[in-house]
Formats: structure tokens, C-alpha cells, sequence
């Protein structure tokens, strides 16, 4: 495998895998990668929805569901709890992590099912972490989709930055609105923190992720004025970092047009308090169907076709599609 | 943006500079919304008691832009440039971000400004939405980027008048590239000087690749010409006089 764990000092710093050169040519298209901050915001619902849709447009899709310790992706598609697991990849009780993965009863849809097993989760670590990013590239499928679990921990925010499209969900709700700021904060940091061009700026953005420090800093512009203060020549390549990362906005459950439109603020308020530019891809419109479909262990997509989920499911994912599904990922 | 001191009116209306008036209307709409007191969006952001200092902005901004004739003004002052293909861009709000008509140059990290001509063939879509393409990409040229700062180092030497002073530049060549090299000496991307400058990047770039056909008339490029050279602290009659005999020339 390429990651590497390395010392720097007393930290510890590592790196995603990145592309191997000359390895053979791989089937994976893209890594999609659904997170939010809060717990119940729909971030399986819409996993498990995306997953389904692009396995019925034709598209070998895997669903891997990352909430540790949450795991319930599988109930979401009507999956039994399979015998393999992540738990026995993390607990090196299988080789390979193809051997995890268990079908569904849709063609061309499988899942890989979450650790459950805290101990199991409590001895993650980055070297774990990053042999499971190294593997997934491997696997024989089109498009993999990653279920992420509520909070902002590392692992969790490793997750959702080794993917091509990083989708956070919200609901128009206070606690939500918070928590999704906090997760794409956190996000942010993380993703710069762990980019080796940065190094010379590491103290700084370490800094910058303790949201107590007394140098004021909050946000990826906070971070970008006092680096241009204090290592002015590495400015620039802050903010070529900074722009770069453009994540991807859901809200979920949304019953009016106002709550369309708190999407369009989320991003013009992004843009102005943390610097952070990100695209509106769309929202899902509350339907009480959802729960019904859970009961039944159904996705509500098939169960009720008439829902007003399908159309906004199938908007997503023409948008993705359009704009960059075909695109090889950048992390092959 | 965010980053720059200078906000364009646009920039602060979150439209390209080509943008229609219903557009510009739709944005200035959005964003008066969005600072609302009552947003939710705005719920846990403490620094949201600035709102009213934006809203003023933004309101000046527009009463500018909305006015055609004011708007065309405003364009001239500060060489906005005509439409530009844009890129599509992912968003159900319809109006792009501000810096979508240059999305191909905010892709590309400051250093490949060096490729400048291959720019507009670079890869636009996947990179936007991918974390660490660059972090990759860099590791696969780490080679061809330490070669291309020791280049840039040596232009210091090599660059005519890469110093301040006005003596013996009346012979330099102020060439496009030759402007380019002082530029990257001095590592400014061209996004800084279009910030700083207020001249369109497009233009810029067609001024270092001695693009001609693609500048407006010369009174407008000798403009751009000073202006430039003015930030860059290079002798800008004298660049003046022998980009624009060459302008000519060439036109
Ligand atoms: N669009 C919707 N319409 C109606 N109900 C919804 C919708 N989205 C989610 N729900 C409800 O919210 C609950 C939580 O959704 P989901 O499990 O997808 O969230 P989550 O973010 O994955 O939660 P966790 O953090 O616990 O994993 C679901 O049980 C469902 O009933
Ligand atoms: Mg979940």
C-alpha cells in the first residue's frame, strides 16, 4: 500500500493513498461520500438512495456503510445484518475486503455492512484506516457510495475527504444548520492538515482546528489572513488549497420552498464567514413514506414509487452524473 | 472574494461579470434573503452581527449593477470583459458562483500558470469536486515543480530588470512572456493581479501570451499595460511603449 503513517515531531501526520503509477487499470468510476455532522439528518437515506438509483441506471454500485458503531445501513435496503462485516476486515479476521461485501436482492447493488463491534472500533487507527482506503480502490465495482456516521472525528472526517464528491446533508433546522457548519469546518481543516504541501503551515492550521484558540482563527479566511501574517510566502498555496475543495450541499426534508431557498443561503453564507465555496446540488423533500418504507425494510424508493423522493433522487443523480460522474476518480 | 481585499461588485453579488440583469436581480434577491435576521442559515454564526454591514455593500453593489448605464460605467472603469464560455456548474441555484468564469484557472495550482497556453484544455470538472486530485497530481510532477522554482529563481538574475529602477530599462524587451517572468518572480498568480488590478484575467493572460486578437482596442491595452506594470514595480512607460509598438505591429 502507498499511505503512510509518519512521525513529525510528537504528531503524527499521514497521508491518503494516492495514485499508483503503473498499477493495473481499475474498474472504480468514484468514491461519493455522504456525511453531515448531526445524527438523523439522512445521511443513510440518502446513501442508500443514491446507491440504488445508480445500480438501476446500469452502474455496478457498492453502499459501505462508515457509521461506527451506527451501522445500519444494510435495514435501509433491506439487508439482513450479513455475517462479514467491516468488523472482521478492521479486526484482520478476513484478507482481502472483497470478502465483506454481501449482496442485496437488487441487481447490480451491493453493501459492505458497519463495524459494530466497539472494541473492534476502539482499535481503529490510521494504519487500519488507511489499508481500508487503499483496498477499496480496488474493488470490482463502478461507483462506491460511503454511509458516514454523525460527529466530526477524525476517522469519520477521513472518510468523507478520500472520496471524488463529498455530499454533507442538512435539514432546515438550527441544530442541523450548526452541526453541518462544524462538520465542514472540521472537514476543511483536516483535509488541509493532512496535505503535505502545507507542512511548513501545519502548526498554524493545528492551531486553527482548536476552536478555542485565542488567535481568533474560525475558518479556512481566519487561517488564510493570519498565514498570510505570519508565512506570507506560503499564502498563496493556502488559498489554491482552500479553493479547491468545493463540497456538495443536500437539505433533507424540506417542506417548503423557504426551506429550498436556506440551501441557497447555507452557500452564500459559506462563502462569506468561512471562505468555503460549496454547491447547492439539490434537497429532498420530507416525505412520510420514509418511515413507512423502514418499517416495511424496504427502500421507500422501490416501495413507493410515487414518492416525491424519486424525483429528487434521480435530480442528484443526473446532476452528479452531468457534471462529473463519468470523470475518472483522482484517487485511483 | 473572500481572500482579496477587493470585492467587485460582482464578486459581492456572487455573479459572473457577464451576467443578465435578471441574473444579477435573482442573486441580489438570494443574498438579501440570506442575511436576513431571521435565517436559519445564519443560526450559530456569532460574526452574524456584521450582516447589516454586508447588506449595505450589497446594496450599494447593486443599485450599480442594476442600472445599465451605471453598470456599463462601472464595467469600463474596471475592465470587465465580455461573456466567457463558462463551464457547467453544479448548483440548483442558477446563479454561479463568482468565480465560475475562471473555474478552469482556480483548478490549477498557482505553478501552472508556467503552462499558461494549455490552460484552457486542462481538466475542469473532476478536479472541482475531488479532495486530493491536487495533493496527487503534485506528487506525480513533485520532479518538474522543484525544476520549475529553481527556473523561477534564476529569472531573477536573468529577467531584465526584475529590480525597481528605472535606469537602462529603455532597451529591455517587454515582452509578454518577459512580463509573465516578472511576474512569477515575483509569485503572483494571475488571479492576484486581476484582483488587484481589476483587469480581467482573460485579459491578462492575453497580454502575457501576446494573444493579440484577443485584446481590445490599444487605447484600452496601453491602460492595462501601466496598470500592470505599475503593480509589478516595473518601469511602465517604458513597457508601455514597447508592448503596444509590438501591439501594433502585429494587429
Ligand atoms: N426526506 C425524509 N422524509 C421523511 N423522513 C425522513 C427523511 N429523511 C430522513 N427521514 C427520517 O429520519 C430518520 C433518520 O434518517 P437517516 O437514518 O437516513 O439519518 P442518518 O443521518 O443516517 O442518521 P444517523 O446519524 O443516525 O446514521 C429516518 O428514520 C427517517 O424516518
Ligand atoms: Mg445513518
Amino acid at each position: 500500500m502507498d499511505g503512510s503513517v509518519q512521525m513529525s515531531g510528537n504528531k503524527t501526520l499521514f497521508e491518503f493513498p494516492t495514485s499508483r503509477i503503473g498499477s493495473a487499470p481499475r474498474r472504480l468510476k468514484q468514491i461519493w461520500a455522504v456525511g453531515g455532522g448531526k445524527g438523523g439528518v439522512g445521511k443513510s437515506l440518502l446513501s442508500s438512495s443514491l446507491a440504488l438509483a445508480l445500480s438501476r441506471s446500469g452502474h455496478k454500485t457498492l453502499a459501505i456503510d462508515l457509521d461506527l458503531g451506527g451501522a445500519n445501513l444494510h435495514t435501509t435496503l433491506g439487508v439482513e445484518l450479513p455475517r462479514q462485516t467491516l468488523n472482521d476486515f478492521f479486526a484482520e479476521r478476513v484478507n482481502h475486503l472483497s470478502s465483506c461485501i454481501t449482496s442485496t436482492s437488487f441487481p447490480n447493488l451491493e453493501i459492505i455492512s458497519g463495524a459494530q463491534d466497539t472494541v473492534t472500533i476502539a482499535n481503529l487507527n490510521d494504519e487500519k484506516k488507511l489499508r481500508f482506503l487503499d483496498s477499496v480502490r480496488d474493488l470490482d465495482v463502478d461507483y462506491i457510495i460511503f454511509d458516514l456516521g454523525a460527529g466530526t472525528s477524525g476517522h469519520t472526517l477521513d472518510f468523507f475527504l478520500f472520496s471524488d464528491v463529498n455530499i454533507v446533508t442538512m435539514l432546515p433546522e438550527p441544530t442541523s444548520i450548526e452541526n453541518g457548519y462544524r462538520f465542514l469546518k472540521s472537514a476543511y481543516f483536516r483535509r488541509l492538515l493532512v496535505n503535505k504541501k502545507l507542512a511548513p503551515i501545519h502548526d498554524l492550521i493545528e492551531l486553527a482546528t482548536d476552536s478555542k484558540n485565542v488567535q481568533g482563527v474560525r475558518s479556512p479566511a481566519d487561517l488564510f489572513k493570519l498565514v498570510s501574517r505570519q508565512k506570507p510566502e506560503m499564502a498563496a498555496q493556502l488559498k489554491a488549497e482552500i479553493e479547491r475543495f468545493r463540497p456538495k450541499l443536500v437539505m433533507n426534508q424540506v417542506r417548503t420552498h423557504a426551506d429550498i431557498e436556506i440551501g441557497s443561503s447555507v452557500k452564500t453564507v459559506c462563502k462569506k464567514y468561512f471562505g468555503i465555496d460549496i454547491d447547492y446540488l439539490g434537497y429532498l423533500d420530507y416525505d412520510s413514506t420514509v418511515w413507512q418504507a423502514i418499517r416495511r425494510k424496504r427502500p421507500v424508493l422501490l416501495e413507493f414509487p410515487q414518492s416525491k423522493l424519486v424525483g429528487n433522487v434521480n435530480r442528484l443523480i443526473d446532476q452528479l452524473l452531468r457534471s462529473h460522474g463519468e470523470q475518472k476518480s483522482s484517487l485511483l | 472574494m473572500i481572500f482579496g481585499s477587493d470585492q467587485t461588485y460582482y464578486d459581492l453579488l456572487e455573479v459572473s461579470s457577464d451576467a443578465s440583469a435578471q441574473e444579477i436581480k435573482n442573486s441580489y434577491l438570494r443574498i438579501k434573503a440570506a442575511y436576513r435576521k431571521d435565517n436559519l442559515a445564519l443560526y450559530s454564526l456569532h460574526e452574524a452581527s456584521e450582516s447589516s454591514d454586508i447588506l449595505e455593500r450589497i446594496e450599494e453593489a447593486y443599485q450599480v449593477l442594476h442600472d445599465a448605464e451605471k453598470r456599463r460605467d462601472y464595467d469600463a472603469r474596471h475592465a470587465f470583459t465580455a461573456p466567457i464560455e463558462r463551464d457547467e456548474i453544479v448548483s440548483i441555484d442558477r446563479v454561479p458562483p463568482m468565480d465560475t468564469s475562471d473555474e478552469s484557472d482556480l483548478l490549477n495550482p498557482p505553478t501552472t500558470d508556467f503552462e499558461a497556453p494549455e490552460r484552457n484544455v486542462a481538466v475542469h470538472a473532476p478536479e472541482q469536486t475531488s479532495a486530493f486530485a491536487t495533493s496527487n497530481l503534485s506528487e506525480l510532477n513533485a520532479g518538474t515543480q522543484n525544476s520549475k522554482s529553481i527556473a523561477a529563481d534564476t529569472t531573477v538574475a536573468t529577467t531584465p530588470s526584475a529590480s525597481t529602477s528605472d535606469e537602462g530599462s529603455q532597451e529591455t524587451e517587454w515582452t509578454g512572456s518577459a512580463i509573465r517572468k516578472i511576474r512569477e518572480t515575483k509569485r503572483y498568480s494571475l488571479d492576484d493581479i486581476s484582483t488587484q488590478t481589476r483587469i480581467s484575467k482573460t485579459y491578462l493572460q492575453a497580454i502575457e501570451d501576446e494573444a493579440f486578437d484577443k485584446l481590445p482596442a490599444p487605447v484600452f491595452v496601453r491602460g492595462f499595460i501601466i496598470q500592470y506594470a505599475k503593480f509589478l514595480k516595473i518601469p511602465h512607460d517604458a513597457a508601455a511603449q514597447y508592448y503596444m509598438a509590438r501591439f501594433k505591429k502585429a494587429v
